[in-house]
């Protein structure tokens, strides 16, 4: 999905914004690599969420 | 008194059919907790090194837990081992469902198993007695057949029943024991071991489950973890989804293994991921013993695919196996692949694997279709991997050679087969990409049962500061982030210190899949239970210390069989770049990795050189029999 920045945003407050809570996910990556919530993300970038994937 | 277990051991000599009980003391519980600790422990003391796995010398043990049926989310869990025909170390394999608690219930904790009996049989287990009864009705017959005889014949219909299928009277290598049609001790070949020794089931009936110290405490933490599921994310996803709800997130992240580890991403991947499985095949969620989890998956017949329905529905691990990374997106032909094993008593991690195996000699020319009873097994062919799943359980034309595994299989097909062998120590890997989980892929490496999953949690878990796996850790010294891709020093730690809490949990008879690290509920509200249940002042500390004690075992073991470190590694593949995926191009760095191996040798107070504990760590861990054990063994400890 697309979201629009008003202004400086991190990660994990565009992923809030998504109905994504930090508590449901593994890894986030923007524009590719693993990163924290509180990366800066700017316009243009991709920003990826990864559910909880552990065990067997 | 005992509270928590019987503190009762059975002895069954199937080659005269007597039994006896034994009662160790209450030092020996607490100092192994049973399960895969207690069964090592005797493995060791009374199995000369170098027996042949399907002789009547190797012992076949059923251990339960300490915690094992206790009235508390997750604690199914019960182990069965002996030395493994598919690998030559340890075997070890733990199954909850119903049968564990069952054992408990009926008078014992512990099963050890010697010699063979001359004519098919079935033990049975009741309020504290044990007989040997005549199994040659039911050899030959599926698991839920035979289970279903046999409770015909008790007059038993609560019975639990532990069998063997026609693939462990046929001593297929990777063979395993099936508990309620849907429970496996699915690694290592042990339902082999079971049907070299004319053993077709063990069947527990009991009324008398082990009192816990404090019972309301008890009560009181069980209601607690049930009101937990809605609110813990973590439990949630296993309550919604089971394990099949793994392929979306794999996929995603690119480690989702696929054309037998070439890639980590299958183009047709929302074929067979939970919301295809949802739709298709779905019919209802259940559980184990008192969990309310209910990770396990029940499915609707299919008629047309000839599933019945009754051994329940794949887990991901099945999915994987006979799914992407046979290149396969078929679900309703996984489901029937999953009905196959389970019925018939087959591991379906190795059968998936070294079909995958096949299928990749098949399309480099290394066999034909001559070789394989005229099938042609490429990537892709749910038909062929359906009609190869019943040659093995049968042993039949090429099945006979899938039977032994995919490393013995590529030393028989030779000219280079080895290459395409995904196997550590003779077992196959699961369905977990080491390029993507590094410290999975060291766990893998180092597992004394060959490649097992089951080692240690998973890399992606603890790389945000904010994951809910990663805080369950702070009680245990972990309180930062590791990358995901990172194999350096705080990475090995953290494997470090969860390869002992998973070692315990395989003692205790616990699943991994009720507490810290897997989901969110703390490890110190487990810590609380196990003084619920025991009446022992049980701490974290004790905890870690009896899963170090169970891997030292394990080690040992495996020492007196020629293990060490020359056996702890991976396969080529993963040093090699992935094809495919978000991690495409990402490899395995060889010196990192030896780096790694050596790091966690020392950590744990091993000799780097051979991969062994040394002699004042076996002291340290209040194990010092286990020197004498080794030395009269001939192995010489630094």
């Amino acid at each position: 999905m697309a979201l629009a920045l008003d202004g400086p945003a991190t990660a994990g407050e565009l992923l809030r914004r998504a109905g994504l809570p930090p508590s449901l996910l593994e890894l986030v990556a923007l524009n590719g690599d693993n990163v924290q919530l509180d990366a800066p993300v700017a316009d243009g970038d991709l920003l990826e969420a990864f559910p909880l994937v552990g065990g067997g | 008194m005992p509270y928590g277990y019987t503190g009762k051991v059975l002895r069954v000599n199937l080659a005269d059919g007597t039994t006896r009980v034994e009662e160790p003391d209450d030092l020996f519980y607490r100092r192994y907790w049973g399960g895969q600790g207690l069964a090592t422990y005797y493995l060791l003391r009374e199995q000369a090194p170098g027996v042949d796995p399907l002789g009547p010398e190797n012992l076949l043990i059923f251990a339960t837990g300490v915690m094992t049926g206790a009235r508390l989310p997750a604690m199914p869990r019960f182990s069965v081992a002996a030395r493994s025909p598919l690998t030559g170390t340890i075997g070890g394999s733990e199954a909850g469902g119903w049968w564990g608690p069952e054992c408990k219930a009926a008078g014992f904790d512990a099963i050890i198993l010697s010699g063979k009996a001359a004519k098919p049989v079935y033990l049975y287990l009741k309020d504290g007695r044990a007989e040997l009864r005549d199994a040659r009705q039911v050899w030959g017959l599926t698991i839920g057949d035979a289970a279903d005889a046999i409770r015909a014949e008790l007059g038993e219909p609560r019975a639990r029943i532990a069998a063997i299928g026609p693939a462990g009277e046929n001593l297929v290598r990777y063979a395993c024991v099936v508990n309620e049609n849907k429970h496996t001790n699915g690694r290592g070949g042990l339902g082999a071991v079971m049907g070299s020794k004319n053993l077709k089931a063990i069947v527990a009936r009991g009324t008398a489950a082990p009192a816990a110290h404090d019972p309301k405490a008890v009560g009181e933490l069980a209601r607690w973890y049930a009101g937990q599921i809605a609110g813990n994310p973590t439990v949630k996803t296993l309550f919604d989804a089971g394990t099949p709800g793994l392929v979306s997130g794999l996929e995603a992240g690119g480690t989702l293994p696929t054309r037998n580890f070439h890639s980590g991403s299958f183009a047709k991947a929302g074929a067979v991921n939970w919301d295809a499985y949802e739709k298709a095949i779905f019919a209802e969620a259940k559980g184990c013993f008192a969990c309310p989890i209910r990770c396990k998956r029940e499915v609707h017949p299919d008629p047309e695919y000839g599933n019945s329905g009754r051994y329940g529905g794949p887990e991901y691990e099945t999915m994987g196996a006979l799914g992407p990374n046979c290149e396969i997106d078929d679900l309703r032909a996984i489901a029937k692949g999953h009905e196959i094993c389970n019925s018939n008593g087959l591991d379906s991690i190795s059968a998936g694997t070294t079909i995958s195996f096949l299928m990749e000699c098949f399309e480099n020319g290394l066999v034909t279709k001559a070789d394989c009873d005229g099938l042609e097994p490429r990537f892709g062919d749910a038909r062929v991997m359906l009609a190869l799943l019943d040659k093995i359980v049968r042993r039949e034309g090429i099945g006979d050679l899938l039977a032994e595994g995919s490393a013995r299989a590529a030393q028989k097909i030779g000219r280079g087969a080895e290459r395409f062998a995904m196997q550590v120590k003779g077992q196959e890997l699961a369905m977990h990409e080491p390029r993507g989980r590094p410290a999975m892929g060291l766990g893998t490496a180092l597992s004394d049962t060959g490649a097992d999953h089951l080692t240690i949690p998973h890399d992606p878990a603890f790389v945000l500061k904010e994951s809910a796996t990663l805080k369950t850790l702070a009680p245990y010294g972990i309180l930062e982030p590791v990358p995901q891709l990172d194999l350096g020093p705080r990475k090995v730690r953290l494997y470090r210190v969860m390869e002992d809490v998973y070692n315990y949990w395989r003692a205790a008879g616990v699943c991994l899949f009720g507490y810290g690290p897997r989901v969110g509920v703390s490890i110190e509200k487990y810590a609380e239970m196990a003084r619920a249940v025991t009446g022992w002042d049980v701490s974290l500390f004790e905890m870690a210390k009896v899963g170090e004690r169970v891997l030292a075992l394990s080690r040992a073991f495996n020492a007196r069989e020629g293990f060490g470190r020359k056996d702890d590694v991976l396969p080529e593949r993963f040093f090699e770049p992935l094809e495919g995926g978000r991690l495409a191009g990402k490899a395995l760095s060889r010196d990192e990795f030896e780096r790694a191996l050596t790091l966690t040798y020392q950590m744990r107070g091993w000799d780097p050189a051979t991969g062994l504990p040394t002699a004042a760590k076996l002291a340290e861990l209040d194990i010092p029999w286990v020197v004498d054990n080794l030395r009269q063994a001939g192995v010489a400890l630094t």
